[in-house]
């Protein structure tokens, strides 16, 4: 698989730490860096939890990451009050599950401001050859496209957790959380001139619940990032015997190097912020003339392949990018 | 077999003369009264299309009384476009003999449930406007119906009048709020079921065969035709969903749809998504993770529907109870 340059614009959140452990796993140095955003947990929490992640992979596989960059992102939403999802997530985001992070080793908020780590991924006349992956609100990401409003035509792809088209929603009876936590970021990104936005919406995980039977082929891995996602999900037991648990960032991540995994469809998709019930739903253009679209969604995944390549990269899990399903 | 006692109201309208003629042959139906509103036409000629209806099937002792003209909170829009200048797929029938009661129709529904308390299924296939007044007219009109059918509203599909909302919910979305909050037996019959059964050539061939000697499929057929050529601009091929007529077979056969009960609200100030129907489907019982609730009473969604059971059940109607067993399997 060709190296290819990875942002992580990031609120973790277990699931996003999941999704960074698969990342390390499959891309390892590719990832240049990431940025914090208010979500999941406050905007302090989330820069702390990504090197409490990080400090994890390194210690599963040494050298994997290389040494990617912390920005310190957006520490609340552009005009909502903060809401955050501790109550799935736990206090601390991590469900309690790693260490804390030494407090002189956060870096400070204006040292490097997401936006502008954002914008500098792919300065005026440079193009950003990559995928962006924001797993969070979009708050840093639309602070990005209004600071530059050509930004967004140089950066190759980027990959969106959030939304839901048909499958409603999980904060509220409408809308999805990253929508939900911040509508007009969401809608800012949406409409904002990206060439390439795939967006995986809560649809994309509809088939993909972690249940018991994936939590039993975890356990029969025996590497140290296995463990890891073991340690991480740990917190979902309870959820994971009863109903399942939804991974939806690791599943966004997947969908950056396995985009055949999922079925995609055009849409024009925006969100709407002058709602009531619906507020911060997200909403497919599928009338009959339909507005041109602007990303591309995934309504739905394939179970059985994905999950095949999920555990396939935790089992050889240590920079092997090539992680094939029957290995 | 006891017969359920039945009030219509009505946007007479294409699919609501095809689910108004099937009410009034369907032996399981007792048709009490049909009250009209605005919405496919206006609320005049929607209830001069329910006495036409009533005409040609004989019935001339059901009341019509016409209703609320327009939506609460926004201009009146109707869909010509789909239903013809008549409504009735310039059809045209002649003008009734008949004019409506002078009772308005919101005043027939709350008369009707306080002489038969308890007893009474309510059948809605336009706006819920006509509803949404007699709520606020009458607080104890919820208790006093047996149950409630509307035809309106989209859960886990795209609109149809815009990307998010369901038409009769969209001509009128606060009057829906209200029918959605209103504690009563409610089941909801939206765009989720009723695009899943479609009439197309084999349906229509049972009508014209029928027609022989049941002349009101032939005229159901023509009219159809008009609704089918309008239809297939939208879905590519020559079939038209049967919105209301399923939503008069829920209120007579509950086997005709699968429900789940959810809490349903209308979106009211949304600039994409007014008219749209929320439902929270996130099994808070079970899990208890929201951070905001939607708070209103459960209602009956249909979330799927047997088709071959409502074709066997309308075409059973129309040919005069017996089974229209060779054109069942066609």
């Amino acid at each position: 698989m060709p190296e290819e340059r990875i942002w992580f614009d990031t609120d973790p959140g277990i699931d996003d730490a999941v999704a960074l452990v698969l990342a390390a796993s499959e891309a390892g140095p590719a990832v240049e860096g990431f940025s914090s955003v208010a979500g999941n947990v406050g905007e302090a929490q989330a820069a702390a939890n990504v090197l409490r992640v990080t400090r994890a992979i390194e210690e599963a596989l040494p050298g994997a990451l290389g040494s990617p960059r912390l920005a310190r992102g957006a520490d609340r939403p552009l005009l909502r009050p903060a809401r955050h999802a501790t109550h799935v997530h736990g206090e601390d985001g991590l469900g309690g599950r790693l260490p804390p992070l030494p407090v002189d080793l956060l870096p400070k908020r204006d040292v490097l401001p997401a936006y502008r780590a954002l914008v500098e991924l792919a300065p005026p006349g440079e193009r950003f050859e990559g995928t962006l992956v924001a797993l969070g609100p979009l708050t840093n990401v639309a602070l990005a496209c209004l600071c530059d409003r050509d930004w967004p035509r140089r950066v190759r792809r980027l990959v969106v957790m959030g939304g839901s088209i048909e499958a409603g929603g999980n904060a509220t009876a409408a809308a999805e959380f990253n929508f939900f936590a911040d509508p007009e970021a969401a809608r800012i990104v949406l409409e904002a001139g990206f060439p390439q936005l795939d967006l995986v919406p809560i649809d994309a995980g509809r088939r993909l619940a972690f249940t018991r039977s994936q939590w039993s082929r975890l356990e029969g891995i025996a590497t140290p990032v296995a463990r890891l996602v073991r340690e991480l999900t740990g917190f979902w037991r309870d959820r994971v015997e009863a109903a399942g648990m939804v991974v939806y960032d690791a599943i966004a991540w997947m969908a950056v190097h396995h985009a055949d995994l999922f079925d995609w469809r055009a849409y024009h998709v925006t969100v709407d912020t002058a709602g009531g019930a619906a507020d911060g739903a997200s909403v497919a253009d599928r009338t009959h003339r339909p507005r041109p679209s602007n990303c591309r969604v995934a309504v739905d995944a394939r179970a059985e392949p994905f999950w095949e390549h999920f555990f396939a990269l935790l089992k050889c899990g240590g920079g092997a990018g090539t992680a094939s399903p029957d290995s | 077999m006891e017969r359920i006692p039945l009030v219509l109201d009505m946007d007479t309208g294409i699919d609501d003369a095809v689910a108004l003629t099937y009410a009034l042959l369907n032996e399981r139906a007792q048709v009490l009264a049909v009250g009209s509103v605005h919405g496919n036409v206006e609320a005049e000629l929607a209830a001069e299309n329910s006495l036409r209806v009533l005409e040609l099937l004989g019935r001339e002792d059901v009341p019509v009384a016409v209703g609320a003209g327009q939506p609460v909170a926004q201009p009146l829009a109707t869909a010509r476009f789909i239903h013809g200048d008549d409504g009735l797929g310039n059809t045209a029938l002649p003008p009734p003999r008949r004019k409506p009661s002078s009772e308005h129709a919101v005043d027939q529904l709350i008369r009707l449930a306080h002489e038969r308390p308890g007893e009474i299924t309510l059948v809605a296939t336009g706006p819920l406007t006509n509803l949404g007044l007699a709520l606020l007219k009458d607080p104890e009109l919820p208790a006093l119906l047996r149950r409630v059918v509307i035809m309106g509203g989209a859960v886990g599909c795209a609109g149809n009048i815009t990307a998010t909302a369901e038409a009769n919910i969209w001509h009128d979305p606060e009057a829906a709020d209200l029918v959605f909050r209103a504690g009563w037996p409610l089941t909801m019959v939206g765009l989720d079921v009723t695009m899943t059964v479609l009439m197309g050539p084999a349906q229509r061939q049972r009508l014209s065969r029928l027609s022989a000697r049941q002349p009101v499929a032939g005229w159901l057929d023509r009219m159809l035709d008009f609704y089918v050529r309008a239809y297939e601009s939208v879905l590519g091929e020559p079939v038209c969903p049967v919105h209301d007529p399923l939503a008069v077979a829920a209120a007579l056969d509950e086997g005709v749809i699968q429900c789940q009960e959810w809490p349903v609200r209308v979106e009211l100030r949304g600039e994409w998504t007014r008219g749209m129907t929320v439902a929270d489907r996130r099994g808070l019982a079970a899990g208890g993770e929201a951070l905001a609730s939607l708070s209103a009473p459960l209602t009956r969604v249909a979330v799927r529907a047997d088709t071959a059971r409502f074709f066997d059940g309308f075409f059973a109607a129309l040919s005069g109870g017996g089974e229209d067993r060779e054109g069942s399997h066609a």
